[in-house]
């Protein structure tokens, strides 16, 4: 039986970060200033984690042999959240780790996210309000065991004992009641002397299943109580090409389907396999009214970044006087288009049950928008849509949409069976949302003794986070955040200006791992090494000379430390050399050094070291395997993915046009995570924001060739 | 027309035998742990032993495959409920993020380590190097098979 849960309190948690704030501030101020606060609270406050209710009861449950199971508002999509959220809970509950189980939880079924699983920001979001939800569960079940026991109790192990030694498991203790009421005060958290999970590498809930051949990818969904059918949809040539006509429904292939759906927007078949719906879509002769067919040079010519629309994000000092000097320095860098390429192609297994709910397995990183979506396009009501999120084989920003549940909605409900439907990878490339193009134009001026006396970056970029939300907030916020991101640099400057230009592109932008941290930082870290060597001075030495405040004293320990770590400067010249870079990407702070080689002008990467600043870090071996990973996506990054445009179409239709960078490419890599008592920062990308830089920065130490384009050729 | 997956044979007249081995694996046979990545031969996410051989399973159609042909699949690994010593490997050393990569590479490195028991790093690197990983794992991946190496009977 399902116990009711009751507040006697308005409020049972406080503190739960939403996105109001710092964007609210009234309009009388003028647009720029609301803009600058925009940027400084998303620049220093970091995304919110979204409220995560205050039910204790949808979250976790006591079963037989005292096992707690979690269930996660936060998708898994190799990050490691659902054992570092576990952590988390069974801190508090002092639960075993051993008894801990996690589960999935679903629109329909355990606590509902406001947000999602996004911007690193699970952890350092939930960091408190998940472990408060759980200390005041502990208190309320310590409660009931005491009264139970009739005399005071001692958790441990997930046992209660009392002082005359009788005991009560967590689970019997769950038991006692139907109904409990909320703390009047909530429970004190442990401190962090007391933690023996938190700060723990213990091993990922996720990992075994992941080895052993389980079900639990979207691509794995099958219909548990009848058969599974497979969906094709008709794909347009181009994104964006709309239906004109429906042809011919007739050939010998559509002869072997089940269902046909016709809608405006949509054709798509229904049969008893994948290979048969697929040939049945190929066969039919559709015709697609065609948008503007899209070219590199339509897009580049949007993205110039000295455009009067710019919106300025800081300023401090007065830049544009002391720029006006002969001794400007001036560099403009670039970084292509790129594509997220999770290697699990997107799926989605959709099936309608007696009661009308309509159940949809799907990878996505937003359930809640997933439902709205879904209910939208098949015309039910939102509470009658259980989207249940499954493992991810890659997120990165791309799951934010899952466009394939949406489909496979359609065509359970239109032919009342349940439906798998499954990308390709080619339907991956052409219907990918890109990682935007950027230009940055930067100028510097050093005073007489060398140091940067003003700076301004001038970015324009595509559309990162201004494509998922409304025309009217993205008009107040002014510029995207999301490519903004990063562009902040550490340094201590007493001239900076920062501005932004909008590129509305014609193809769909979006996120990708990290948002605007890869270029902004590409650009930044490039353009300070510059500065360093026309100052005449060491890279590193030149950095930890601007570097003041509170992150900068982080950072100054982070880039001493992965100095050492590699021995700076090492060896230089003769092709071989290393470069340094560093970056703050809300509360956590990165130094990485790349060591090159170059042989027959192949660029070669023998080793990266890093040093990554990340507060107190909630599972060390987690958070060093997402910066291992990092660093690959950054490399790869640096030295081959791009995508262009050519008619319309993405130059890659699958990885033979689009390869991703191979073991036999990666380098060692050394990784330091530095103890701290700071809460739990992100680790889910920041140490992809140097890797670029520092890699074009080691090609100038070794041949003396500065280059300012990704991905880098000699 | 038969197949012997892991010494277990599966009948598949029913089955269009034009279709690749990975969607009958898959889609027929229930056997999900074969991945699918880009269905081109590009990322080894399908990698299945055929008589020893790592083999893309996304471009083989099973007409292709011999009658006495003997598929291995990640769901042979294991034996007896003993987990393989690349899994076992793979999992003390936490090498996947998302995972969706890892059978591919566990059939590769098991197939390099039946034929050279005790290979460089560099033979690694170069026997895996078709085996995309998304995540980046490659490092973790490199120390697995050498773990591995070692728990080898
Ligand atoms: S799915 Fe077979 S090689 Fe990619
Ligand atoms: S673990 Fe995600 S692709 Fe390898």
């Amino acid at each position: 039986m399902t116990k009711t849960w009751r507040l006697t309190r308005r409020k049972f948690l406080i503190g739960l970060g939403t996105l109001t704030g710092g964007v609210a501030v009234g309009l009388p101020l003028g647009l720029p200033y609301v803009r600058r606060q925009a940027f400084k609270f998303l620049a220093q406050g970091g995304i919110p984690a979204g409220s995560i209710g205050n039910d204790p009861l949808l979250w976790f449950q006591f079963t037989a042999d005292n096992l707690l199971n979690i269930h996660m508002t936060k998708v898994e999509m190799g990050q490691g959240v659902h054992t570092a959220l576990a952590q988390l809970a069974a801190e508090e509950l002092e639960v075993p780790w051993d008894n801990v189980r996690v589960h999935q939880a679903g629109t329909l079924r355990g606590p509902v996210d406001s947000f999602g699983t996004a911007a690193s920001a699970s952890i350092s979001g939930l960091y408190i309000p998940l472990r408060q939800l759980a200390a005041n569960y502990r208190m309320m079940l310590s409660t009931a065991a005491a009264e139970h026991l009739e005399t005071q109790v001692i958790l441990e192990n997930g046992v209660f004992t009392a002082s005359n030694a009788k005991t009560i498991t967590l689970e019997d203790t769950s038991k006692l009641s139907l109904e409990w009421q909320a703390p009047e005060e909530d429970a004190p958290l442990k401190s962090i002397s007391q933690f023996k999970l938190i700060g723990q590498s213990m091993p990922r809930v996720d990992v075994v299943s992941k080895l052993t051949a389980q079900p639990m990818y979207s691509y794995d969904m099958r219909s548990s109580n009848s058969t599974t059918y497979y969906g094709a949809i008709a794909r347009p040539p181009v994104a964006g090409a709309q239906i004109d006509r429906v042809n011919n429904t007739t050939t010998k292939a559509m002869s072997d389907i089940i269902s046909l759906v016709i809608r405006d927007d949509f054709v798509g078949v229904v049969a008893k396999t994948r290979e048969i719906a697929q040939d049945a879509i190929k066969s039919m002769n559709i015709d697609w009214t065609m948008p503007k067919l899209i070219n590199d040079s339509d897009i580049n010519a949007l993205l110039t970044p000295t455009s009067d629309n710019a919106a300025e994000l800081k300023r401090v000092g007065n830049s544009s006087s002391a720029l006006n000097s002969e001794a400007v320095i001036l560099s403009e860098y670039s970084t292509p288009m790129a594509s997220n390429a999770p290697l699990e192609p997107q799926s989605s297994l959709a099936e309608m049950d007696e009661d009308g709910v309509m159940h949809v397995r799907t990878p996505t990183q937003f359930p809640s928008q997933t439902r709205s979506t879904v209910a939208k396009a098949i015309g039910i009501d939102e509470n009658n849509v259980d989207v249940i999120p499954t493992h991810l084989g890659g997120g990165f920003g791309r799951r934010q949409r899952a466009e394939s549940a949406v489909e496979a909605a359609i065509l359970a409900i239109e032919s009342g069976l349940p439906v798998h439907v499954g990308w390709t990878r080619e339907d991956e490339f052409l219907f990918d949302r890109f990682r935007p193009p950027t230009k940055h134009r930067l100028k510097a001026v050093l005073n007489n003794k060398g140091q940067i006396d003003a700076l301004e970056h001038r970015q324009s970029s595509g559309d990162v986070i201004f494509t998922e939300i409304p025309a009217i907030a993205a008009s107040i916020a002014g510029s995207d955040f999301g490519a903004t991101r990063g562009i902040d640099p550490v340094y201590t400057i007493p001239n900076l200006s920062l501005y932004a230009h909008r590129a509305k592109l014609p193809v769909d932008t979006s996120s990708w791992r990290g948002l605007g941290l890869l270029a902004n930082t590409f650009a930044n870290e490039s353009f300070i090494d510059e500065l360093a060597h026309l100052a005449d001075e060491d890279p590193l030495q030149f950095r930890l000379d601007h570097l003041s405040g509170e992150f900068g004293n982080l950072l100054r320990t982070a880039l001493e430390r992965v100095a050492d770590m590699a021995q700076w400067p090492g060896k230089t010249g003769d092709g071989v050399g290393m470069g340094i870079a560093c970056c703050r990407d809300y509360g956590t702070v990165i130094a990485e050094i790349v060591q090159v080689k170059i042989v027959d002008n192949n660029i070669l990467v023998p080793k990266v070291w890093a040093v990554m600043d990340a507060g107190l870090v909630v599972n060390p071996d987690g958070a060093t395997n997402q910066v291992q990973g990092n660093i690959i996506w950054g490399l790869g990054s640096a030295l081959k993915e791009a995508i262009h445009f050519e008619n319309g179409k993405p130059s890659a239709s699958n990885f033979g046009d689009y390869p991703l960078l191979r073991m036999d490419e990666a380098p060692d890599m050394e990784v330091t995570l530095l103890p701290s008592d700071r809460p739990p920062q992100g680790v889910g990308e920041p140490a992809i924001g140097p890797i670029p830089a520092a890699l074009a920065n080691a090609i100038f130490a070794a041949t003396g060739k500065r280059i300012r384009k990704l991905p880098l050729t000699i | 027309m038969q197949l012997n997956i892991n010494d277990k044979i599966y009948n598949i007249d029913q089955i269009d035998s034009n279709r690749k081995l990975l969607w009958v694996l898959r889609d027929e046979l229930g056997l999900i742990g074969t991945r699918y990545g880009c269905g081109a031969g590009f990322c080894g996410a399908c990698t299945v032993h055929i008589n020893g051989q790592p083999t893309r399973s996304c471009i083989i159609p099973v007409s292709a495959i011999a009658p006495d042909a003997r598929i291995r699949t990640v769901e042979g690994l294991a034996e007896n409920g003993n987990l393989h010593p690349v899994q076992q490997a793979f999992i003390e050393l936490q090498v996947p993020q998302c995972g969706w990569c890892m059978s591919g590479q566990m059939m590769s490195a098991t197939a390099l380590l039946e034929k050279d028991p005790n290979p460089s790093r560099e033979d690694i690197r170069s026997a895996m190097k078709s085996n995309y990983c998304r995540c980046g794992c490659y490092q973790r991946i490199a120390l697995a098979v050498e773990r591995a190496a070692k728990l080898m009977p």
